[in-house]
């Protein structure tokens, strides 16, 4: 028994669930001994326990030539706070790939390339945590899959949020295919080619491999062609599902029952259209999707019959005529035009959908039950290009701006917070307009 | 990939003498055979020095049957492949009645010729024996010596104490200690 040697031990320890594992360091000193060793690791995995615990709501800054990152803090009560803290992640080699940038938890995760090790092979994932000034580095998912090359092309990674905030799990998706088989028009039904999701999980202290993401029966397999683009913004984790927009779906993968699910968008969003804003949101636990249509104006989406056996499909609520967008624009001598769409960005909550004007940094609000459209400046500190923004709780709108150096700069709206120029974003809810 | 290469044979042998003859594409199943065979240092018989014969049976069993696989698969047409659950029964019924003294020598094997997928289906059975078993159980099954004094393991299965809770089974048999 004793010749098993201690890496054949610790894989069978880390296959064990928590309680197990707890029970079999009962059994002798070299098994205490091992899962001891084991859970050191997890612990440092899972730092984001304990008093250094980030708040939630900590953004990044992470410029690309030095690898520094600054965090700013927000409080619940609206308050903007920069942060005084800096953080310097370690440089050497490394080379940011900045679209990775994502966060969870007030952890940050980036994926970065070694340029020493000279091979695209050499990716390595950090994990950063602001307040307790730790960086964690871990090794992209090496393949164990039988095939003969493994595309790296498309990497979107995700943090998703657990239940239990005591863990992190990170998504990242590959696109492999067979050495010389197919091309690339052979789509995802071909044996060659397949669409891989590996997850990072701090309570495992590996990637797990999920296998193939599985399908569902309803997807039309054969409609799948080699099309991943970059996440245009952060994935969304809602009801235990990550979802993230692509060119022409929208992707989700349930965490729990590793389901992969693509629904095609309501409209169509075309692939190349890289100024086309389309958005992807929650709000009273359902997915929208918001995008300008031709001259109707803005329209919103809801996703129904997600998360049931049933195919879900979209059911369009309402728009913002496109009439009401011009002509506040025209009065306050903003910049719009319909064939320039990618002016704004948008976000609902309730019956109000809040419109931002990215290069004139103004926040529009458009009620829908008024029908009036009023217009809130932003904060000051807030001065480059491209704003986005996504709300997290019923109450709390969360907005950001992502500056020319890729920064990251969110901030709060908050009802109860006296914010004079923000006053009334939130109003009584009227659930019944929606569901 | 091999269709163009004729059939190589290779030999091994294992530590209790005896001969086994294999295609070669089986043994390069296992990637310690595969970087000796490719580096031409392998015409005689391989010497497998800790692996048993009935092991070792067992392994090339296990290769013969990934080779299989592959060679179905990477056709274009591959009726022969298998999904998730065909595999999954299939790694249960091949480790079907394998006790743990052959598990551990399994293990053993597969982790000195490098064949991850056995490594995975024995990693699998192993995690499976321990579920639901008590310390001392585990003890048996794995011949591990108990080498906590009293009071250690009295510690130990304290600071554990909440893995043995809410275990009705448990705490059944402690209270009538």
């Amino acid at each position: 028994m004793d010749d098993l040697p201690d890496e054949i031990w610790t894989e069978i320890f880390r296959r064990l669930p928590k309680r197990l594992r707890c029970k079999c360091r009962c059994v002798s000193k070299r098994w205490s001994n091992l899962i001891s060793k084991y859970s050191a690791r997890l612990n440092d995995l899972g730092f984001i326990l304990g008093e250094q615990a980030p708040k939630r709501d900590f953004s990044t800054e992470v410029s690309e030539e030095k690898c520094l990152a600054s965090f700013f803090r927000f409080d619940e009560k609206g308050g903007f706070t920069a942060d005084d803290r800096r953080f310097f992640f370690p440089t050497g080699d490394l080379e940011l790939e900045p679209d990775s940038l994502c966060s969870c938890s007030g952890l940050l995760f980036f994926r970065a390339n070694n340029l020493e090790l000279g091979s695209r092979n050499r990716v390595v994932y950090h994990v950063a945590n602001p307040v307790a000034k730790r960086t964690m580095v871990f090794a992209s998912y090496t393949p164990n899959h039988g095939y003969e090359y493994f595309g790296y092309g498309i990497v979107p990674a995700a943090a998703a949020e657990c239940s239990d905030e005591t863990c992190w799990r990170l998504v990242a998706l590959y696109y492999y295919f067979r050495n010389g088989a197919g091309g690339e028009d052979a789509g995802i039904s071909s044996p060659n080619h397949g669409l891989l999701l590996t997850i990072f999980d701090s309570t495992v202290g590996q990637w797990i491999e999920t296998k193939e993401a599985r399908f569902s029966e309803n997807d039309d397999k054969t409609t799948w062609k080699s099309e991943f683009t970059r996440l245009d913004a952060p994935a969304l984790y809602m009801n235990g599902t990550l979802h993230w927009l692509e060119s022409s779906s929208v992707n989700t993968l349930c965490l729990k029952t590793l389901l992969f699910r693509r629904i095609a968008l309501p409209t169509n969003r075309g692939i190349n259209t890289a100024g086309r804003r389309a958005l992807l949101w929650e709000s009273d636990g359902r997915l929208k999707y918001g995008q300008i249509r031709g001259t109707e104006g803005f329209c919103i989406w809801v996703l129904e019959g997600a998360g049931t056996s049933l195919h879900p499909r979209w059911r369009k609520t309402w728009h913002v005529p496109i009439d009401t967008l011009k002509s506040k624009a025209d009065a306050l001598g903003l910049f719009f035009a319909d064939n320039i769409i990618d002016a704004c960005y948008f976000v609902e909550d309730l019956h109000t959908v809040y419109i931002l004007m990215e290069r004139n940094r103004v926040l529009l609000s458009y009620d829908i039950l008024e029908e009036t459209m009023r217009e809130m400046p932003l904060p000051e500190k807030i001065s480059d290009l491209a704003i986005a923004w996504k709300p997290r709780r019923k109450k709390q709108l969360k907005c950001g701006a992502f500056t020319m150096s890729r920064a990251l700069v969110p901030w709060n709206f908050n009802a109860r917070a006296k914010l004079p120029n923000l006053v009334g974003i939130l109003r009584p809810t009227t659930e019944s307009l929606f569901l | 990939m091999s269709e163009s290469t004729e059939k190589k044979m290779v030999r091994l042998r294992s530590s209790d003498g005896e001969v086994f003859e294999v295609e070669e594409s089986v043994a390069k199943v296992a990637k310690t055979l595969q970087d000796m065979l490719e580096e031409d240092c392998a015409d005689a018989v391989i010497p497998i020095t800790c692996v048993r014969a009935p092991i070792l049976t067992k392994v090339i069993d296990y290769c013969k049957d990934q080779v299989m696989i592959s060679s179905s698969s990477s056709t274009t047409n591959n009726p022969n492949e298998r999904t998730e659950q065909e595999r999954k029964a299939w790694g249960q019924k091949f480790m079907e009645g394998v006790d743990s003294s052959t598990l551990c020598e399994l293990l053993v094997a597969s982790n000195f010729l490098n064949i991850e997928g056995l490594l995975n289906l024995g990693v699998d059975k192993m995690v499976s024996m321990i579920q639901g078993k008590y310390p001392q159980e585990i003890r048996d099954m794995f011949n591990v010596v108990n080498d906590f004094t009293p009071e250690e393991e009295e510690e130990i299965r304290n600071q554990n104490a909440w893995a043995f809770e809410r275990d009705p089974y448990y705490k059944k048999r402690s209270s009538s200690k």
